[in-house]
């Protein structure tokens, strides 16, 4: 597992390239110029990443690995499918969040986590089939993706932070592999403002994560100068964590130089965050 | 309000989840095969779910009633405990339930009648032995009791069961559920505690010390019995004098001859749900004075430890008999 990064970080993994391409633009994402076994994309700063999978399950779930280790992703990563599907039950153009994820094929179910206040109306159970499905029999959406996406991308990252989100672009009598690319990109154009509206819903709960794992800063510095007992060591991360949001500006590694025990490193510490 | 609920197959027309889901008319329904797919799943995060937890309805398979573990108890021959749930509506920093289970959703097993027949069979089988059965190690009794109904349906179990004590832990301050029943004398509504100042920064979303202490007053003027819980006893700046003016603020509020039994024990953590917690309330100053001590167990210092011990006992003794005051260190 890769170091955590502080930085928000997105991970797309869409099917097909005219589904990918309103996204590529919206977030001005460049490809990567290196051999790899799936076109990747990525902005300047690396916050978001892209690839272009294929149809089908394995498709998706090797792309979604190859876009893991490529991009350095760690489990603080947020990742999302968002592609075209078809149902009876929702209109053309609709999003639907995707809550609950079946494969046609094994019967087995697998759960995206329900974000709250996401502002999504329409929740369904997405059914992952195959090959291109024209009767639609149960109520939901189908694709050909979700399934395997979820499968693999919840052993990488925290499920609250796995979306998948469907686009409806036909419905029964129609074949989903015979749709226009260029209708296909529209779909996902209109709803692009959409997507990128959910976004600081996610990132807060990646943050929220982040904050969980990642050690405070300068925590490993001082540790490795003076030696800490368990309870000085819950202590001094408490501190640290108060230091940084209330003293930011000040160096606290200058100010600790000299001292010389740990138990002086917390009195330091305590001493001035009260007279703040 | 619950967004999602999640229902097991098994038990989607079971009267208990009919009369659940009536409560919830717009969530979102989710079938599903067994909890353990929502509820035990790893890569999930307790802290996020529980900004807005789901609801999970589910049928428990075995286990309905078990013996708790050493050093649990209020002074029975025998000890057990049951859980007709997991996880709680409120959210206190220490609550060890954040260690326990990766999932902050919460998990009502609705077959009732199984753990009604169990505990039945453990009266049975254990005549002419006292017993107690505590509800409320997973999860607050009484806090869900307007989705569960649960001591509506368990109180009638106990009635004229004399030798069988049902202990209800809890720190809800709503009381309309006792009122409408006929009170037993072999239920102890037990109510954790600790001083106001400390529960307004630990006890997130529990109603505040005063109001329980209200809420216990209303009970016990009604007949119930009522149990202090003070575990876990907390350390703070002039702890000595919060917790003298607790016990004197809750014993001039409620007679004695109410108060069926008082239980202390610091605060306290098997290490791997410690580390767990403590990420998840880095800032928290409960947990500064705690310490690694016999290997497995994060606790205060034993002098600490001893010394809270012994003087919460001491003042509690100024009010009550010592008989009726049990050490907890399970
Ligand atoms: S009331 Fe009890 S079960 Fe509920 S959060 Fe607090 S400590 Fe946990």
């Amino acid at each position: 597992m890769s170091k955590i990064d502080r930085k928000n970080s997105v991970r797309w993994v869409i099917a097909l390239m005219p589904e990918a391409i309103p996204i590529i633009r919206a977030l001005r994402l460049i490809k990567i110029s290196r051999n790899l076994s799936f076109p990747i994309y990525s902005d300047e700063v690396g916050e978001h990443w892209l690839t272009v999978s294929g149809l089908g399950q394995n498709n998706i779930a090797a792309a979604t690995k190859c876009l893991f280790e490529t991009s350095s992703a760690d489990k603080t990563s947020i990742w999302i499918n968002v592609g075209i599907a078809g149902s009876k039950t929702f209109n053309l153009g609709e999003l639907v969040f995707i809550d609950k994820v079946t494969s046609n094929i094994s019967g087995k179910s697998l759960y995206p986590y329900s974000i709250p206040n996401l502002k999504i109306e329409n929740r369904s159970e997405l059914i992952t089939v195959n090959s291109p499905e024209r009767e639609f029999g149960s109520d939901g959406v189908y694709d050909m993706e979700g399934f395997s996406f979820f499968e693999v991308t919840s052993k990488l990252s925290s499920i609250e932070i796995i979306l998948i989100l469907k686009i409806v672009s036909d419905g029964p009598g129609s074949d989903l592999s015979k749709i226009h690319k260029d209708k296909i990109s529209t779909l996902i154009e209109t709803k692009i403002p959409t997507l990128l509206r959910l976004l600081p819903t996610v990132f807060s709960i990646s943050k929220n994560l982040k904050d969980q794992i990642l050690l405070p800063k300068n925590f490993e510095d001082i540790c490795k100068v003076r030696k800490f007992t368990f309870s000085q060591r819950v202590t001094l991360k408490k501190l640290l964590h108060q230091w940084h949001a209330r003293k930011p500006s000040k160096n606290l590694l200058k100010n600790i130089s000299v001292l010389k025990t740990s138990s002086r490193i917390i009195k330091f510490m305590e001493e001035e965050l009260n007279r703040s | 309000m619950i967004d999602t609920i999640y229902i097991e197959k098994e038990i989607n027309d079971s009267p208990k989840t009919i009369q659940i889901l009536r409560k919830f008319k717009n969530a979102r329904k989710i079938s599903i095969d067994r909890y353990g797919e929502i509820f035990n799943r790893k890569n999930q995060n307790f802290r996020v779910q529980k900004i807005k937890p789901n609801l999970i309805l589910a049928r428990k398979h075995k286990g309905f009633v078990l013996p708790t573990p050493e050093g649990f108890g209020i002074g029975d021959q025998k000890n057990f405990y049951f859980s007709h749930m997991y996880n709680c509506i409120y959210d206190c920093s220490y609550c060890f339930l954040q260690g326990m289970y990766s999932s902050a959703n919460y998990l009502i097993f609705v077959n009732f009648e199984d753990f009604k027949r169990e505990i039945k069979g453990v009266m049975e089988r254990n005549l002419g032995e006292s017993i107690t059965f505590f509800s409320g190690y997973d999860c607050d009794s009484v806090a869900m009791e307007s989705v569960t109904n649960f001591i509506n349906d368990f109180i009638p179990t106990f009635r004229g069961h004399d030798n069988a004590l049902i202990e209800l832990r809890t720190k809800s301050a709503q009381t309309r559920i006792f009122e409408k029943l006929e009170p037993i004398s072999n239920c102890v509504i037990a109510y954790s505690l600790m001083p106001e100042e400390l529960a307004g920064k630990l006890d997130k979303k529990a109603p505040s010390v005063s109001l329980r202490i209200s809420a216990m007053k209303k009970l016990s003027a009604m007949g119930w019995k009522i149990g202090l819980r003070f575990d876990p006893l907390i350390y703070s700046d002039n702890w000595k004098i919060k917790y003298q003016s607790l016990f004197k603020e809750i014993y001039s509020e409620i007679k004695e001859e109410s108060i069926h039994s008082v239980s202390l024990g610091s605060l306290r953590f098997p290490k791997t749900y410690f580390n767990k917690i403590f990420s998840y309330h880095r800032q928290e100053e409960v947990f500064s004075r705690l310490d690694i001590n016999g290997g497995n167990l994060v606790s205060y210092d034993k002098d600490l430890e001893s010394e809270m011990n012994t003087f919460c006992k001491n003042e509690l003794l100024k009010y009550c008999n010592e008989n009726k005051v049990f050490h907890c260190y399970s």
